[in-house]
Parts: C-alpha cells; structure tokens; sequence
C-alpha cells in the first residue's frame, strides 16, 4: 500500500512533481557543470604545473637566489674575455669574442646535499628527486678593443634589472643565444621528466650517469633542427662539451613545452657548471594527500631559509585567462550553485508544505482511519524523497548534456606562468661597453639576441610563459555523488518540513471543515 | 458495560479572548446495537460529539469510556489503534482520497491493522460485493458517482468490522433516491452485524430511521 499510495500520489500530482524535481534538477545541473568546469579548470591548471614541476610533484624546495654584496654585480652574464684583449678601444679596432658559459639559471639558489639529505629524512616523504637549473648562455661575435684605464664598471644590474643603462663605449656586432638546461637525476620518478612523453629515442636512464647525453624537448629540437643523434654544445667551467642527443620529449600535458630545453644527468650539470653537489630544486612526493601539509612543515622547520612550496602554492603562481576561469568558477560559480540550490530547496519545501495544506482533509481522514502520525509523516517524506530523486537523475542528464556541450567547443584558455621559478627578471644590465641596446624579450624556449645594438649586450629578460590550455570539463564520480547527494537533500529537506506540518495536524481540526 | 458512557463532558474552543462552549455537562450511554441519530441546529455541537465518541478529539473536562475503556487518558497511538480496530466513519464528502481507486481507499482501513496483503486483498473484495461496487473496484473517485463514492466510503468504514460506525451527514450530498439506498445499506449492516451507528443529521427522515434520537442544542444533549 505505501508505494501503491506513493505512486499515485506522484504521477496523479503531475503538476508538483514536476515543478520541485525539475526546481531540484536545475540546481543540480548548474552544480554539476560548475563544478565539473572548476574540476577541469583545476586539472587544467595541474597539468600547467606538472609540466614544470612533475607529476605527483607535492612539493618543492628551491632556494632564493643569494642577494649580491653591495658593490656586486649579482648574477649577471660576464663572458671572460682573453687576457691582453681588454683595453680601451681604439678606432677601428674590433676584437672577435667566442664563448660558451653554462651557469646557474638566474634567480635560481642552490641547495647542498645536506639539505637533500634533510628533506629525505622526513616522514611520510615517499619520494624525493632533485635537479639542477641551468642557463647556457653563447655570446658571438665582434667588440671593440677597450683599453684597460677605461675598464668597464662592474656591472650594476641584478636579475629583474634588465632594462639597466650600460655606458656607451663604441659599436659592436654579436649574438647571444640562451637555452635553459636541467640537469636531473635519470629514472627520477617525480620531477619534470616525470611529466614528459618521449617521442623519439630513449629515455635518461642509470646507464647515463656521468655520460654526456642529452634529452631536448620538442618544440627546442624543431626549433634548432635537432633530431636524436645530433650533437648539442654546452658550457662548462674551461671550454665547452658537446652532448649527444639521445631522446626528444614532449610534454604529457596539452601544454606545449617542457620544464626545459635541454635535460643532462644531473651529475655531469653539477661538474661543468662548478656546483658538484649542489641542487636548485628538490621535489618531493609525500606517502599521502593528508601528510602533505605535515611534511611541509618537517621541511619549513628544517630548512627555515629554504623556500617550501606546496601545489597550491604553486598554483598560485599560474595566472591568465585560465586563472580567470577558475577564480570565476570557484567564486561566483560557488555562490550561484548555494543560490540556485538555496532556491530549489526554498520551492521544493513550499510546494510540499502547499501540497500538506492541500491535503489536509485527506490527512485527516486517513488518522481518522488510525492510521498513526508516523506512517503519514513517512509518506510525506517520502514522496519528497522521490521527487529528489527524480531531481537528481533529471539534473545528472542535464547537467551531463550541458557538459557535453561545453566540451565540444573546447574552450582554449590561456595559462602564463613564471618559468621554471617564479618571474624572471633580464640577467642584469651589462655591466660591458653599453650602447642603447635592445633586449629582445625571450621565452623559455632558447633565445637570441641579435647584436644590432650599438654597443654591449643586454641579455634578454626572462619573461613569463604562456600555455594554450584546452578547458575540459571533468565530471568525477566525486561530483555524481555530491550532485545525487544534494537532489537526495533537497527532497528530505522537503519531506521533513511536509511531514513536520503534517504531524502538527491534529485529526479533529483536519476534519473540522467537514464535519 | 455499555459501548459509551459519558460523564458530564464539556468541550469548550477558545476563538480570540472569546470563549465557546460547543458541549456542556453531556452525560450519556450507547449502547452496542443502538441506531442513533443526533440532530440540531448548525454550531449546536453535534459534530464536536462525534469527534469526541471518534477519539478525535479530547474533552475539555469530564469522562469518556468506550467498552469500558477511558479513552480521554489513552496515548495518541493507543487511540490511533482504537480508531483503526472498532471505530469506522462515514463522512458527508466522502474524503476518498482522490488519487487512489475504490479498492485502495478501501484497503486504506485496514492498513493500520496487522494483515497481509492476501488478507487485505479478500476482505475489500468481500466489502466491496457487499455495497455493490465489485465492477468499480479499480476506479477512482472522480469516476464514481455521488452514490458509488459514499458506497465506497461506507465499504471503508466496514471493511474493518467495526463495533461502531460514525457518520457525519452521510446523505448530505446525495439525492433522495440515493438517500434511500444508502441508509438501507447502513441498516442493514446494522442488522447483519450488530453494529452501532451514530448519525449525525440535519435530514428528518433519515433521522427517523434511527432507533434512537438525540437532539443538541447549544452544547446541551436532550433526549427526544
């Protein structure tokens, strides 16, 4: 009898069923796309950061760059020149300058193996792996002879400077070519690497331990034509040192580079940029989601001048339209769901309540009928119940369509972020023969600079990345639940309002406009 | 041990700071068998009598036994289960409910009692043979007639088999011919069955089919 009763009183009562479970499966359509556009928008944002930082990369800690004594140039660019070479220039007199340097990327601190060490001893740290950032920088070209008397300041500039004034000391011809390296330890399960694809030849892997061999990424290899087998020349401390190309990566992620250019064991980048066991970033993975925060504390409170960083940290750091998208959805998309559902719940529990009010002859009749307060209120409730439920399913394919439809304009938001540690700044002002150089502003792929400038370099600034990323929404079954959850909410809401007033009415008042 | 006795029973409504005195100082005794009708003028206090002899409502001051049982000091759900087991009602509207077809309202009495579906199945079946409507078991109210609806009603009020039945104007809405053959029915049950009725009625005629009248008037009970 109860669900004899239950159904006819939901498919006779056509009008307010319909109206609360279609109230309900709005609102639980607009949760569903909202939340699954914030779903995907935070996907989309994790796949930014796994490309630079790796998968399961939960945190990373780098090491903020020494600040320079005053007096010093900090970490600018300096190309030895030969010995005899320097001087003032004379007129006419142009000297050809050819050198190779690979050095620690600008803005990037080191850490030492103790502070490795540190990090792995921590609990709940399920894996740790560590890299190198490095900058190989090639100047090229013709400068003017400088006589010593006249000797070129030290360079003021610091990084982030890059627009300083260099003095003019005569023309000259160059070129300045950069690209970023990372040395990495090979096989590494978190990292960069972690979140690449290889496309051609193979992996770093144990075998290449102090073995120059190279990884490029892609977009860096079409670019300079490189193919596996090539040969790839870098810096080092006395000369330079050809590598041989043996896999080309891309990243996994839809966005269009990787964390660098070119990718060395970890071991050969420490010897030729002169920091034997020093790292720029260490990442580490915790055991699990729920130990991050404390590992981060072990971390922060073991290396109180280190920089620890979590996902959402470096989440943070992620900006563009994307971040757009996602701030619109986390915020005003939150707050139109509360509404919209708010709204539901309001309609759902005003018609059932309407509907009690309606019904309250037929209450009445049936307590005459010694039927117990209980079994009415059960009803009640239930009807509510089932409403939600059809609320809930309604909303899930609504909610489903719209998302499909969404989906299939692939919405392409832009997602800029810092480079491999924050904004970079130029390299400084050359501290060099100045002239009104032009710094040609670089991304992260490899830059250079053509010496067009009357007068000394001024090495590019590294300016922020921009990915193209693809918003998709995700659905999860987290989402499905919670969605199936609210319509279910929303219906007991109802029903317990309903059956509250419901059990309020006393049999003789329900039946008095009839006696 | 009669079916009724009340003792000096007042029922008083408090509308605003006004206070109504719908039954005063009524004393009384119905017997088991007894065909009674209660007339009186409309507000006289009839029907609050009958939600009072119904366990639908309390007194205000006084004592009501039903077959020796105090009814005004039962729980709610002890008078819901009085209701459900001896009490049937009959209501001028019917009170079908509308979404249901006349063997589910029907079966709507007897689901407050411990009986299986089978169980349940038969006895409306039975009742519904009884009042004449075994070919609209299936329909709903809205497709029965004013005779058929009340018919379904009394169905519903006798599928328990009640010691007592209450109804409340139970012609009011039919016409004369109708009239007839629904107080037939409720004699008859009365006959077959031995079971109490208690009329409440402004219709002369129908009244003077009772074995017992009870006129009320302004809350006091006379006996005519």
């Amino acid at each position: 009898m109860f669900f004899t009763y239950l159904r006819r009183e939901l498919f006779n009562r056509k009008r307010q069923t319909a109206i609360v479970s279609l109230g309900l499966a709005l609102a639980i359509a607009v949760v569903l796309v909202v939340s699954s556009l914030a779903n995907g928008a935070k996907n989309a944002q994790s796949q930014v950061l796994d490309s630079l930082y790796g998968i399961g990369t939960d945190i990373t800690v780098t090491q903020a760059p020494t600040p320079p004594q005053q007096g010093q140039g900090g970490a600018r660019q300096q190309f030895d020149v030969p010995g005899g070479q320097s001087g003032a220039a004379a007129d006419g007199q142009q000297r050809q300058v050819n050198r190779t340097n690979l050095r620690t990327a600008p803005g990037s601190g080191t850490l030492d193996e103790a502070a490795v060490a540190t990090v792995r001893n921590v609990p709940d740290v399920a894996a740790v792996s560590t890299a190198l950032k490095l900058e190989n920088t090639s100047f090229s070209g013709e400068l003017p002879q400088i006589d010593q008397g006249q000797a070129v300041p030290n360079g003021q500039g610091r990084p982030g400077q890059g627009a300083t004034q260099a003095p003019s000391l005569g023309s000259s011809s160059f070129s300045v070519t950069s690209f970023s390296v990372l040395g990495v330890e090979p096989m590494a399960t978190t990292g960069p690497l972690s979140s690449t694809n290889l496309n051609s030849g193979r992996a770093l892997d144990s075998s290449d331990a102090g073995q120059f061999n190279a990884v490029i990424d892609s977009t860096y290899a079409t670019s300079e034509s490189l193919t596996v087998g090539s040969t790839l020349t870098l810096g080092k401390t006395d000369g330079t040192q050809e590598f041989t190309i043996v896999g080309i990566v891309s990243s996994a992620t839809a966005a269009a580079e990787t964390a660098a250019n070119v990718y060395i064991p970890l071991d050969i980048a420490q010897t030729l940029s002169g920091r034997t066991g020093l790292v720029s970033t260490i990442y580490v993975t915790s055991s699990t989601g729920s130990s991050t925060t404390s590992v981060t504390d072990e971390i922060r409170a073991a290396l109180p001048n280190a920089t620890v960083s979590t996902t959402s940290d470096l989440g943070s750091t992620v900006s563009g339209s994307l971040s757009d998208a996602s701030d619109l959805l986390g915020n005003l998309g939150k707050w139109l769901s509360v509404v919209v559902l708010a709204l539901a719940f309001l309609i759902a529990v005003l018609f059932t309540m309407s509907g009690v009010g309606r019904r309250t002859r037929e209450f009445g009749t049936l307590r005459a009928l010694g039927w117990r307060k209980n079994r009415i209120v059960r009803q009640v409730a239930s009807e509510s119940l089932v409403q939600g439920i059809f609320g809930g399913g309604i909303g899930l394919l609504l909610g489903f369509v719209v998302v499909k439809v969404i989906d299939s304009f692939a919405p392409s938001l832009q997602a800029t972020t810092g480079g491999l540690q924050g904004t970079f700044g130029g390299f400084g002002g050359a501290g060099g023969p100045g002239g009104n150089g032009q710094a040609q502003g670089a991304g992260r792929t490899g830059s250079t600079i053509a010496g067009a400038a009357q007068g000394g370099p001024r090495v590019p600034g590294r300016t922020a990345t921009t990915y193209q990323v693809v918003l998709k929404a995700a659905m999860t079954p987290g989402i499905i639940a919670i969605a199936i959850g609210l319509a279910i909410l929303g219906g007991v809401i109802a029903g317990v309002f309903g059956g509250l007033r419901a059990s309020r009415l006393r049999p003789a008042d329900a039946l008095r406009s009839v006696a | 041990m009669s079916l009724y006795e009340l003792d000096s029973v007042f029922k008083t409504y408090h509308q605003g700071s006004n206070e109504i005195a719908a039954l005063r100082d009524v004393s009384l005794r119905i017997e088991a068998g007894e065909r009674l009708s209660i007339q009186g003028s409309t507000g006289g206090g009839k029907s609050t009598l009958l939600q009072l002899l119904g366990v639908l409502d309390s007194p205000t001051s006084g004592r009501i036994t039903f077959d020796g049982r105090e009814i005004t000091s039962m729980s709610e759900n002890d008078q819901a289960t009085l209701r459900a087991q001896r009490i049937g009602f009959i209501f001028q509207n019917y009170n079908l409910i509308p979404t249901l077809t006349a063997e589910e309202n029907v079966e709507c009495g007897l689901v407050p009692l411990e009986m299986t579906k089978e169980e349940r199945r038969d006895a409306v079946a039975e009742v519904l043979a009884s009042v004449g409507l075994s070919d609209r078991a299936h329909h709903l109210p809205g497709q029965l007639s004013g005779g058929q609806q009340q018919r379904v009603a009394i169905a519903r009020a006798l599928v328990k088999k009640p010691s007592v039945i209450l109804a409340d104007e139970p012609t009011g809405n039919l016409d004369e011919e109708t009239r007839d053959e629904i107080a037939d029915l409720i004699e008859q049950v009365s006959d077959e069955q031995g079971v109490t009725i208690i009329t409440v009625t402004h219709d002369s005629v129908l009244a003077k089919r009772a074995t017992r009248h009870l006129t009320i008037k302004k809350g006091i009970v006379t006996e005519s």
